[in-house]
């Protein structure tokens, strides 16, 4: 049964209840799941969600991520040393690494955040004419550090400075100059705003003046700033800020116009890149080890080549093909350098450079088979039909299988000569403490069974010629399929899959989980992703023309 | 990262640019004392995953004649200086959001229950971050003050940054992620720099003021957001407020570690960043830079493969094999032995060291091991495998095994070890599972 999206629960919000009950109930496959189930194109009754009103859910403030201080760095100070690899890692919770409420600063991080404001300012203070706006010797050391305060601050906080501000600042200035020089004044100042709270965060208070039953407009600056973490993973340029300056970024269609041209800028394909690679799970390939023994060929070249295949695939279905989902999920292009080629099987490809090649289309189905997705998705030692159908239902379709019981002991198959992995995890379809569950995800993952644990293609596993075949419940695309192209051909035309592309999207733009406030905001974008035949730069488009993209709840203490 | 560095001697130059203002040279160990003219006590946490195989852990015998387990062998040479602890509960693991190896990570050092939150593990309900201090970071408010560090935090090759792989907390919410580069850890703690006394000056001031703004930056953020978003705000002001700590001079001088080439990112180094961690988690002691370190090996969970012992699969994943399967149970005995070795070298390493009354490092150390579990296919949390080593300065009565009669919950014993190292609670974490302080006397 689906319920009319208004009423379909997100699943942040009622997971732990959910939980509960289904922990109370025996372990069918029904009770373990939470999310969409049956056919999406019920739900499609386009009920009222928009009622007139903004609703824009939560806006925690977000801190600047790992990838957001580095590319913010290069767009500020022309610095490509990407410092912030140095950070400790974001905290993660859930898939994505830019959950505002994990991303917390320890005294590590602080660290960190002054040792690379000290090497970002020695390196920029070492090219002083290209810093400063004015010449120090002819305007005068103090007013020229001045203009640099307000014209340097406010690139650096994305808005003009306050007076308090920009008096603290030359504060510091002055401190720093007086026993050394200008340079060391400049200098402090310059490591000081890298070290600030309006740098490090993108704090959001909207325009107060237009406060309507406790929700605010964004500003111009808020709203630039939120285009360009979105779409850029950075700060705002020039034009954006232009437009901020002048209040152009108030109406849905200014907003949409800066959209568009931000998703054509050479800067919106890593940061767009960064969400596929987190949503397919292969930035966790990083931490990713494999038994030598069983995979030889998986060396840290062939590691790093996989990831650079899932991001160059993505760049072309974005920018190169149609965007959409549909070819992200089937498409047999991709592109490949010698040792990738190797792994795929495919021979006339050598060297390190990338190429594009066409895949066996009966062997290969766009990202679902991509060589890195199902390394993530493997064992050290074996294959996981378990994790490659948990990552279907959860990642594919926004269900979340829920979990065995604590007491449950799970005792994960021996890889035993002779013993395939499908034969060896059929114990799940017996027992019945296992099988309520694993149902749900067993018979999707032995879909994917033609692919070992790094992903090469296989037709034999343990000597056991392979049995790729599956079937799919709980879902719009119900029935049995063949392997895992198969599968794919049947997500691409699931709307319970192109719904939760749009769910996916919406928890990394806004950095959380969807809540019922948010109904009419995920109904705009799916509406416009639906209307545009599934393209996902629509989609993103469709994302800042949302009450939660435009709006936020008045900040109260 | 590949950078080679050399041993070197700590000077007041080569310290200035790691951020500490003045420092005799010399190429001892420093004579480090307290108020009272005798060596301060220290506390050091280690981590390693999956549980153990209790048979091949716990030692035969009981109290003061006991003989060691396969898999506690390798410590031999310390057994007249570890407490090996035989029924600890992770009673509070019971309760709350989180799979097992969540609970067990985060209840681990906090004995409280984990946040609500949004990540969903292999059974429980989904969770955040561990919802209370960790006991270390609980001594460290009482004796954190006085070194250029609070507490240092070493991982080798953690690698994840959930709350699977993270058990120091300086308060709910706030995992502290461990340095996992030695390379850098090395520039943090031990400098990095050839500057005249001029120059430094310069430096210090610039810093100290930097850090002043930044701190009204912060403040004033602090005021005009959420409550919500203001604590994570007031967090990082105390992160800033502890590298502000670091500027301040200290006396002592000694002589740091070589950290030679290697890669982080190559699993076959883990014993190799394992090692130098241990080297410079003993020097950071040694020349007093932190009374409260740890050394977290992988994370809870962790599924790193062998090859050095021949083990392909997995540890995680040979964690649930049947304890039938004696290939399996072998290799986890293998494993959980091949930690033991890194802890007596540890132990080893804190014991070389002579302090100012003729004592060791290690005598002056409470050196804790523990695990996330006790049984990984079971995922039980009792009898949790603990062994303490170290007298603590007489605080802790060593060369026993203490069969325990009835299971004690954990959090008790975290209040032991906070006593143990003079700090004056009664209950710690959850009150609900803490009936009271488990001697360690």
């Amino acid at each position: 049964m689906l319920l009319p999206r208004a009423l379909r629960k997100p699943r942040v919000a009622t997971l732990v209840a959910s939980v509960a009950l289904a922990t109370a109930a025996a372990f069918s496959s029904e009770s373990c799941v939470v999310g969409d189930l049956g056919d999406a194109n019920q739900g499609k009754a386009k009920s009222p969600l928009c009622n007139g009103t903004p609703s824009p859910g939560p806006s925690p403030l977000r801190r600047l991520t790992q990838t957001e201080y580095d590319n913010t760095v290069r767009d500020l100070l022309g610095d490509t040393t990407a410092p912030a690899k140095a950070f400790p890692p974001d905290q993660k919770i859930g898939a994505f690494s830019n959950t505002a409420t994990a991303l917390t600063v320890s005294p590590l991080l602080a660290q960190g955040y002054e040792s690379a404001a000290e090497s970002l300012a020695a390196t920029a203070v070492a090219n002083m004419k290209t810093l400063l706006p004015c010449n120090p010797t002819t305007a005068g050391e103090d007013a020229c550090a001045q203009q640099f305060i307000a014209t340097f601050g406010k690139k650096a906080f994305r808005r003009p400075l306050t007076d308090d501000e920009k008096s603290v600042l030359f504060g510091l200035y002055q401190t720093n100059k007086s026993g050394a020089d200008f340079t060391n004044g400049i200098q402090a100042v310059l490591e000081a705003i890298l070290q600030s709270g309006p740098f490090l965060y993108r704090p959001e208070y909207g325009d107060v003046t237009k406060a309507n039953a406790g929700v605010v407009p964004l500003t111009s600056y808020e709203m630039a700033s939120r285009l360009s973490y979105l779409l850029w993973g950075s700060m705002p340029d020039d034009e954006l800020m232009a437009a901020a300056d002048s209040d152009q970024l108030a109406s849905t269609d200014q907003i949409a116009a800066e959209a568009r041209r931000m998703i054509q800028d050479p800067k919106a394909r890593p940061a767009i890149e960064q969400f596929y690679a987190e949503w397919l799970e292969v930035s966790t390939l990083d931490g990713v080890a494999k038994d030598p023994k069983t995979y030889p060929d998986f060396t840290p070249s062939l590691r790093t080549a996989m990831q650079e295949e899932t991001r160059e695939f993505v760049d072309w279905v974005m920018w190169q093909s149609d965007a959409r989902l549909e070819t992200l999920l089937t498409s047999p292009t991709t592109f490949v350098n010698g040792e990738l080629a190797h792994a795929y099987g495919i021979s006339g490809v050598s060297g390190s450079t990338f190429q594009q090649v066409s895949l066996d289309p009966t062997q290969r189905a766009g990202v679902l088979t991509e060589i890195a997705v199902m390394t993530a998705l493997g064992k050290p030692d074996r294959s996981s039909p378990v994790l490659r159908g948990k990552f279907v239902r959860e990642h594919m379709l926004c269900q979340t299988i829920l979990p065995p019981p604590s007491n449950v002991v799970i005792v994960p198959p021996a890889v035993t000569p002779g013993v395939s992995t499908r034969e060896a995890f059929s114990q799940h379809s017996t027992d019945p403490a296992c099988k309520g569950c694993h149902s749900l995800m067993d018979p999707i993952g032995f879909g994917f069974e033609n692919f070992d644990g790094i992903g090469e293609y296989r037709t034999s596993d343990q000597g056991i010629p392979v049995d790729a075949t599956g079937n799919m419940t709980s879902s719009d695309i119900n029935g049995p399929f063949n392997g895992a192209v198969d599968l794919a051909q049947k997500l691409a035309t699931s709307g319970a899959a192109s719904d939760c592309m749009a769910t996916e999207w919406f928890r990394y733009a806004f950095g959380r989980g969807d809540t019922l406030d948010d109904a009419c905001s995920l109904d705009t974008a799916t509406k416009a992703f639906d209307t545009s035949n599934h393209d996902m730069r629509e989609l993103l488009i469709a994302l800042t023309q949302t009450d939660a993209f435009r709006y936020r709840v008045q900040v109260s203490q | 990262m590949t950078m080679k560095r050399q041993a070197s001697t700590i000077t007041r130059r080569g310290l200035l640019g790691g951020g500490v203002a003045a420092l005799a040279a010399s190429a001892l160990y420093p004579r480090v004392v307290t108020a009272n003219n005798t060596p301060p006590k220290r506390l050091i946490v280690v981590f390693s995953a999956n549980g153990t195989i209790y048979d091949h852990w716990a030692p035969s015998g009981s109290g003061t004649s006991f003989t060691l387990s396969p898999i506690l062998a390798p410590l031999a040479p310390y057994q007249q200086k570890l407490l090996i602890l035989d029924g600890i509960n992770v009673q509070s693991a019971s309760n709350g959001p989180g799979d097992d190896h969540m609970k067990g990570m985060g209840h681990m050092l906090t004995g409280i229950e984990l946040l609500p939150g949004t990540t969903q593990g292999g059974a429980g309900t989904p969770a955040g971050f561990a919802g209370g201090i960790s006991i270390d970071q609980r001594i460290v408010q009482d004796i954190g003050q006085t070194t250029r560090f609070p507490s240092l935090e070493f991982g080798v090759m953690v690698q994840n940054s959930d709350v699977w792989a993270r058990m120091i907390y300086s308060g709910a919410n706030q995992p502290l992620p461990p340095m996992e580069d030695p390379t850098k850890a090395f520039i943090r703690v031990f400098g990095n720099s050839n500057l005249s006394t001029a120059q430094a000056a310069i430096l210090l001031k610039r810093r100290q003021s930097v850090l002043d703004s930044t701190q009204v930056s912060l403040g004033n953020l602090a005021k005009t957001v959420s409550s919500d978003d203001a604590q994570r705000v007031l967090q990082h002001q105390d992160s800033v407020r502890q590298i502000e700590k670091q500027l301040i001079a200290q006396t002592a001088a000694c002589t740091a570690p070589t950290v030679g080439t290697i890669d982080v990112n190559n699993e076959a180094n883990y014993p190799a960043v394992g090692k130098v961690q241990m080297d410079m988690l003993v020097a950071a002691l040694a020349c007093d830079q932190t009374r409260v370190a740890s050394l977290q090996w992988s994370h809870s969970v962790s599924d790193i493969p062998m090859p050095w012992l021949n083990i392909g699969t997995g540890h995680h994943t040979l964690s649930h094999k049947d304890d039938t399967d004696t290939v399996s149970q072998d290799q986890l005995v293998q494993i959980n032995t091949w930690y033991a070795q890194q802890f007596a070298y540890l132990l080893g390493k804190l014991d070389a060291v002579t302090e100012t009354d003729g004592s060791t490092l290690l005598d002056n150390c409470l050196v804790l091991w523990i695990n996330e579990l006790a049984k990984g296919n079971i995922h039980s949390h009792k009898p949790l495998p603990v062994v303490i080593a170290g007298k603590c300065s007489g605080a802790v009565s060593t060369g026993k095994y203490n069969k325990l009669a009835t299971s004690v919950p954990h959090n008790n014993l975290l209040v032991g070890i906070a006593n143990a190292m003079d700090v004056n609670i009664t209950t710690f974490g959850n009150p609900a599972y803490c009936t009271g302080a488990f001697s360690l006397a």
